[in-house]
């Protein structure tokens, strides 16, 4: 293994921010070692992944035993909310709003955070090895959310095609280019928004920013059109709230279209055909259909060599590949954890399960009965939210979790937009700070 | 063969070896701290949530916090649609023990913005009315009482235009609904202010 001299400032300073322990000849350690960086000397929990899952588990693992050392892996230099970005694209948030630094978690708890990509998992060996060099743990979780199943479209998967139909469902530059274009568009212009077949992140995102966009049009581009292509036979989420907002607000702008997926596209004219017929928009979010994230196959975590999710079993979320690897977040598979949606409040939820599960086992006690929790707001426009919440348990006889109690907002309204905005910021202090 | 002594002597034992309610209590608190973090995805780490109008719940009092939670179970207080429909996940003993859990939890002041002009005004109402008399000096609230000092303030604000309009039932709250939502404002930012 090579390391600059960038790199390896970054380690060492990451190391002093954190316990401290990593004196002058651990450093040299860096360099000398095979490839072994901040080696291990007590109990370690390596965490992939620094967004929804991931900082929550480290933050709730070093809150129940601050012993423990909490190496998160993640290859962005902050978190960007995925939440909340949709109002970035509807024009009335800014992308400072919704990117937070790993700083507190740094300073607060102790959690070391190093900047790096997962190349490979040996869970015999437990080591994981990255591109900045092999870290030892005891346990490791796993949160690596999703990847765009590109190759599902035709004509879309190549970098070319990418930039010009942008799915945005990863929080960032893409978000950024979406929203770009709209406010570069000229008035009486076309937009298309394909959403992905189920199951996908964050299940009403796709018609929260179908609102959105309909909403910024409105105000800002008279005369224009958006066409949602829904892969789905029917909105997949708060469809009544959604359908009556887009009926109240929206009639005379967006023209939704059920059961048409995206067949192709042609990156040189950006024409888009789909199951019902083609167009060619001023400004495309074509968002493919999804699957873990590519890390967790490139880590070995499949279960069954055609699995597109990770299973867990939710008790703990220990996968059902390999012992001692938790899995957490939209890359869990459905049918193993049971009927939750992909959201980041659920992420949340399933990390703190398996922080305290992990940080128990470490200890030498048994797990304790999960819970689990979500609740998740969209706006429909800047003031207006809506909302759906549920409790889940654990159900020994599927072995999976099981909703007990569950509901959606009765209307829009103004007071669920306040909650949706202190939602987010509570949620993202729960997170990271 | 076992006489009559004996059994006399163990029951005597087996009431001392009897658990008794503070031990359960104990218990009912880490019962709760399992179940609760989850709460914590909207009211914040500890129920000390950032936001203005979702309300802080770390430090609040464990018998008001158990009294609205199975308020809301019940669907006595409707018009919080969000916590209606989570409290239904729980049961009344598990309810409580969310409440002792986050009763243990250190009170943190809200950081909101008050209009120091209308919390002047709001102070001025709360002493006309006697709000502090059962609130607490620094509305630091007792038993059935709720914390509303240094609680958010459009949460407060909200909160007593139901108590307002008689979507919560409580005769302690009559006394609102003699005042205008302007004052109820002035009052929030008063409360919220206690810090």
């Amino acid at each position: 293994m090579s390391i600059s001299r960038r790199d390896f400032i970054k380690y060492t300073s990451v190391a002093a921010l954190g316990t401290g322990v990593l004196g002058c000849h651990h450093e040299m350690n860096v360099s000398k070692s095979a490839g072994i960086m901040m080696p291990k000397s007590g109990k370690r929990i390596v965490v992939l992944g620094g967004g929804w899952g991931g900082a929550t588990a480290a933050k709730y693992i070093k809150q129940e035993d601050p012993s423990i050392d909490v190496v998160i892996v993640e290859r962005e230099d902050n978190f960007i909310s995925c939440h909340v970005s949709n109002w970035v694209i509807g024009g009335f948030k800014t992308m400072k709003d919704i990117t937070i630094s790993y700083d507190a978690l740094i300073k607060n708890y102790g959690i070391k955070v190093v900047h790096a990509e997962a190349k490979e998992l040996d869970a015999e060996k437990k080591q994981l090895k990255t591109d900045k060099g092999i870290l030892e743990y005891d346990l490791i979780l796993v949160s690596p959310g999703i990847s765009y199943r590109y190759e599902t479209i035709a004509g879309l998967n190549s970098a070319e095609a990418i930039k010009r139909f942008p799915a945005a469902m990863k929080a960032g530059p893409e978000t950024v280019m979406i929203a770009e274009r709209l406010a570069a568009m000229k008035s009486g212009g076309s937009v298309l928004v394909a959403v992905p077949p189920t199951p996908y992140r964050c299940p009403p995102g796709p018609y929260e920013r179908v609102s959105l966009i309909a909403n910024y049009l409105k105000k800002n581009k008279p005369g224009s059109k958006l066409f949602v292509f829904d892969s789905n036979d029917d909105v997949v989420s708060k469809g009544k709230l959604f359908k009556a907002a887009w009926k109240d607000y929206y009639s005379d702008i967006i023209e939704y279209v059920p059961d048409n997926y995206i067949k192709s596209v042609d990156v040189g004219t950006g024409k888009v055909v789909s199951e019902k017929g083609e167009i060619t928009p001023d400004v495309a979010n074509i968002i493919p259909a999804m699957k873990a994230n590519q890390t967790a196959f490139d880590l070995g975590l499949m279960s069954k060599e055609k699995d597109l999710w990770v299973r867990a079993e939710p008790y703990t979320f220990e996968s059902y590949k390999y012992k001692d690897v938790y899995v957490v977040g939209d890359a869990t598979h459905n049918g193993a954890v049971g009927g939750v949606p992909k959201s980041g409040y659920v992420a949340n939820s399933m990390a703190k399960v398996a922080a305290s599960a992990m940080a128990r086992k470490l200890n030498g006690q048994e797990p304790l009965v999960p819970t689990y929790v979500n609740t998740c707001y969209s706006l429909v426009n800047e003031d207006e939210g809506i909302f759906v919440s549920a409790v889940y348990k654990y159900d020994e006889a599927s072995k999976r979790i099981k909703k007990i109690s569950g509901g959606v907002s009765p209307t829009m309204n103004a007071l669920f937009g306040r909650h949706a905005q202190d939602w987010a910021t509570s949620i993202w202090s729960d997170m990271l700070l | 063969m076992i006489n009559g002594k004996l059994l006399f002597f163990m029951a005597i034992v087996a009431a001392v070896l009897y658990v008794p309610a503070t031990s359960f209590a104990e218990a009912s608190v880490s019962e709760g701290k399992r179940l609760g973090k989850t709460c914590a995805g909207c009211h914040g780490t500890a129920g000390n949530t950032p936001g203005e109008y979702i309300g802080k719940i770390g430090g609040q009092n464990p018998t008001y916090m158990t009294k609205a939670l199975t308020e809301f179970a019940d669907g006595k207080r409707a018009k919080s649609v969000e916590m209606s429909i989570v409290s239904k996940g729980y049961t009344q003993e598990q309810l409580k023990s969310i409440a002792m859990y986050y009763s243990t939890q250190k009170w943190v002041n809200s950081t909101n913005n008050i209009n120091m002009a209308k919390a002047e005004a709001g102070k001025a109402i709360a002493m006309d009315n006697g709000c502090m008399d059962c609130h607490g000096a620094n509305g630091e609230g007792m038993d059935e009482y709720p914390r509303i000092g240094g609680q958010n303030k459009g949460y407060l604000y909200e909160v007593m235009k139901r108590y307002k309009s008689g979507d919560i039932k409580s005769d302690e709250m009559e006394l609102i609904t003699e005042l205008n939502d302007a004052q109820l404002d002035k009052l929030a930012n008063y409360l919220s202010g206690i810090r």
